[in-house]
């Protein structure tokens, strides 16, 4: 009972800490001007040894939290989730090539910033926001994606 | 304009997370599966292909997030 309560209050944590950005990234929308200026500055508040330290840390935690979830919910021979991820990933891989090819024309438009400067923005401007946000979204890529303990099936 | 170009897929990745999130905690509370779980036997029956966007996922987020 208690294991199944700190699951419930993991996933809830991270369910939560995607909800707060998603405002927050909202909130941005009401800004008329950048708070970086013309250019962003070349490096965050949080250094990026702590930021890939914290994805880190986020993902092995969500994948273990995640294959102690398998291992007690026990495995399903049920094939109807497959529809499911397919569906997920085509979102997925839409937004990825919107981003790309934003990311490609902003290289190529003088004035046009990158996505990578709005990240170093975000990690000037609201450096634990951007911490938030990464080990949140590593910890459910962690959780959905990596199965460390998971039993093999054949 | 450029800012809605890149808010806008953002908010659509983060309120994906958001609601597969809470599918999840719905598995979880009717003891049913993980989503972890139907991603881990997809991921096995086609494992080329998870390699592939595996590594793309890679190089978008270490694009994105790491200046070394």
């Amino acid at each position: 009972m208690r294991g199944k309560l700190f699951r419930l209050a993991f996933l809830a944590a991270l369910a939560a800490g995607t909800a707060a950005l998603f405002v927050r990234v909202l909130l941005t929308s009401t800004l008329t001007t950048s708070p970086c200026g013309a250019v962003p500055p070349a490096h965050g508040l949080i250094p990026g040894g702590v930021l890939a330290a914290a994805a880190i840390v986020a993902f092995v935690v969500g994948g273990l939290v995640g294959a102690w979830r398998t291992a007690a919910a026990g495995q399903s021979e049920s094939e109807s989730g497959d529809v499911a991820v397919h569906a997920v990933l085509v979102l997925l891989l839409a937004v990825t090539v919107v981003a790309l090819a934003y990311e490609t024309y902003a290289l190529a438009a003088p004035g046009v910033w990158p996505l990578t400067y709005y990240i170093r923005c975000a990690d000037f401007v609201a450096p634990w926001w951007t911490l938030l946000g990464l080990a949140s979204v590593c910890g459910l890529l962690g959780h959905w994606l990596w199965q460390p303990l998971g039993r093999r099936r054949r | 304009m450029s800012a809605w170009i890149v808010r806008a897929p953002a908010l659509l990745l983060l309120a994906t997370f958001f609601f597969v999130a809470l599918l999840d905690l719905w598995f979880e509370v009717s003891n049913q599966p993980p989503v972890g779980a139907v991603v881990t036997r997809w991921v096995r029956r086609y494992p080329v292909y998870a390699a592939g966007l595996a590594l793309l996922a890679g190089a978008v987020v270490g694009h994105l997030f790491w200046q070394p």
